[in-house]
């Protein structure tokens, strides 16, 4: 795909939930963040902040790039260990949000850029560039995980791309797991390189979220050729390289799902018993083999889904 | 014996370098920005230089099993050109605080222009907003006047000397370096700077308090093994092993601690693995390594 087409505008699927990006809700997310701060950080930690917020929020961009990289120094670096309300309030506020595994300087590095003033996409990505192109590791992790809390999402889309190209693994973990961006935003050719980048680097696909949301026929084809790919040199095909396939299963992939179920492993019969079953691909397909019953069984009773086969990997 | 070598351009030097350094016992440097023996034409030449200070030579360090640091500055040659100064003044901020960032420099005169003392007093009132030490370089030519004049300023804008570190340093300069209260550091540098033979005399004069050997080994002719070279040559000259430590690894770590950001717990006695970043720690301790200096065959005096 060249890259007009690579550009060309997201059709979200009505299936994810409608998000606002609003100066309102970002105002709201600041707030959360800053209340999850006040609780947890020391008080001249928290005065620190406070002085810096001034200087970011009159467009100070000395004020903005020093307190950025001086973060961790003044508020630490621990985890910030949310309630499940605090959570819960997360959540409500911007659909898709996991802060689960965010630490406190990640959180003030967050709220420090929610107070640069903007008017237009331009003048957020005025300190937004600076900031991604000098960013280290541990600030990257700060700045992709962000993304899905600021506004003009369009603005932030091919930032999104370059961070899936990235090789640091950490990096990629920020961009594809717990983050509602990239299924928000990114047309099916980015969706489907991230879905591949992340069975290539053999991160499970049950922390992507909205992942069954985005399936489409383009990605079947790109994953039965690596999944081909994978068993011409010996190596393991991962058993969730079907779960994209589901719903949009052509001829090959049923196929092969068919031989799976029959001979393949226990698992990678779960596996290809999930795809079939949940693309509604008929109980003719499953009535076959003899294990298909006692797997029908184990999905029934709450037994057998992908996060079960496959959970999430801890990085 | 172990060693810090708190003044050395690792981009310059090749990673037999390295091995040798860690061979020879060198457990962590500071690789402060200076300019690369030709001058730079764009802002994007120093944002690439800046991020390989922080990024690259950090990793590539940390495979031989030495802890990298590094100082952020814009370097006295390249302050006379106004607009790219301008342009690396407005960068500094994104890179001083960086993790590994243990100072502000290396900074100073030159040429002793108008604007290598305007950016000079910029840079070190920006040091005081982030609260960071100083790496002052003092001029190869007309040193004395040079120095002077720069610690005139320090003390004009009312910062401590125990901030700020005074290198390449000679006979003529040292003791009013030493008198107003600065770390005085020397660079061991075949024949343009310092031979360690003069500076084991120097320290039989002026003692250890506040002195710091270096190599600021670079792309010249200069030597990347010059501080564990020194202290072979100091405890030949009968100097103790408290006092070479002193000068060869407990005063940099003294000066540049302040920052929070040079631990020696970061090389003793490293974190295991940070899962938000996936930097590997690295302990130069494992396997027991000895210093090889006298096995390397090499000229030990460096003149
Ligand atoms: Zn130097």
């Amino acid at each position: 795909m060249n890259s007009i087409a690579d550009s060309t505008p997201t059709v979200i699927p009505s299936c994810l939930p409608k998000t606002s990006s609003t100066t309102e809700r970002t105002e709201q997310i600041a707030h959360v963040l800053e209340t999850w701060l006040r609780t947890r950080l020391e008080t001249s930690a928290i005065e620190w902040l406070a002085g810096q917020s001034e200087k970011v929020s009159q467009g100070d961009r000395k004020g903005l790039f020093l307190s950025f990289g001086l973060v961790p120094r003044k508020t630490g670096k621990s985890d910030l260990n949310l309630t499940p309300e605090e959570l819960q309030t997360a959540h409500k506020v911007r659909p898709g949000w996991h802060p689960e595994a965010w630490s406190v300087d990640q959180a003030a590095r967050t709220w420090l850029i929610l107070q640069w003033p903007h008017r237009t996409a331009e003048e957020l990505l005025s300190v937004l560039d600076p900031l991604f192109n000098a960013g280290e590791v541990r600030e990257l992790v700060a700045l992709y995980s962000a993304l899905p809390l600021l506004p003009y999402p369009e603005a932030h889309q091919q930032r999104c791309e370059e961070g899936i190209r990235s090789n640091i693994r950490s990096v990629l973990f920020a961009i594809v797991y717990d983050n509602p961006f990239p299924a928000e935003n990114l047309c099916n050719n980015s969706w489907n390189q991230l879905v591949l980048k992340t069975l290539f680097n053999d991160i499970s696909l049950s922390g992507i979220w909205a992942v069954d949301q985005r399936n489409n026929p383009e990605l079947v084809d790109m994953l039965l050729d690596f999944a081909e790919e994978r068993q011409a040199a010996g190596r393991q095909v991962p058993l969730d390289l079907w779960r994209p396939m589901v719903r949009f299963l052509n001829s090959r992939a049923t196929h092969k799902l068919q031989q799976l179920l029959e001979s393949g492993t226990p698992d990678q019969q779960r596996a290809a018993f999930l795809t079939l079953v949940e693309s509604n691909s008929g109980t003719i397909a499953l009535d076959g083999p003899a294990s298909a019953s006692s797997l029908r069984n184990e999905w029934e009773t709450g037994k057998l889904n992908w996060e079960l086969l496959v959970p999430r990997t801890v990085s | 014996m172990a060693f810090i070598d708190p003044h050395i351009h690792m981009v310059s030097r090749t990673t037999a370098d390295y091995e040798a350094m860690a061979a020879a016992g060198v457990v962590a440097v500071i690789e402060p920005a200076f300019w690369q023996g030709q001058p730079r034409t764009t802002a994007g030449s120093f944002q690439d230089y800046f991020a390989t200070l922080v990024g690259f030579e950090r990793f590539r360090a940390s495979q031989f099993g030495i802890r990298h640091y590094c100082t952020i500055g814009l370097n006295s040659k390249e302050a006379n050109n106004e607009r790219l100064a301008d342009e690396v003044m407005e960068m500094l901020p994104l890179y001083l605080t960086k993790e590994g960032v243990v100072a502000i420099g290396e900074i100073g005169f030159d040429d002793q222009t108008a604007l290598e003392e305007k950016y000079l007093r910029l840079q070190l009132e920006l040091a005081v907003e982030v609260d960071l030490p100083i790496l002052i370089h003092t001029p190869h030519r007309n040193k004395k006047r040079g120095t002077y004049r720069t610690m005139d300023i320090i003390e004009d804008l009312g910062i401590a000397p125990h901030r700020v570190v005074i290198d390449h340093n000679n006979e003529e300069t040292c003791k009013e370096v030493l008198d107003r209260g600065y770390w005085c550091a020397f660079t061991i540098y075949p024949r343009t700077k310092m031979g360690n033979e003069r500076v084991v005399e120097i320290i039989r004069q002026y003692g250890t308090e506040r002195v710091i050997i270096d190599s600021s080994a670079d792309w010249g002719v200069s030597d990347a093994l010059a501080v564990p070279k020194t202290a072979r040559l100091m405890e030949q000259a009968g100097i103790t092993n408290d006092q070479i430590e002193i000068v060869t690894y407990q005063n940099a770590l003294a000066a540049y601690s302040p920052s929070g950001q040079f631990r020696e717990e970061d090389w003793l006695n490293p974190t295991p693995v940070d899962q938000r970043t996936l930097f590997q720690g690295n302990s130069v301790l494992r396997g027991g390594q000895s210093p090889r200096v006298d096995e390397a065959g090499e000229e030990l005096i460096i003149r």
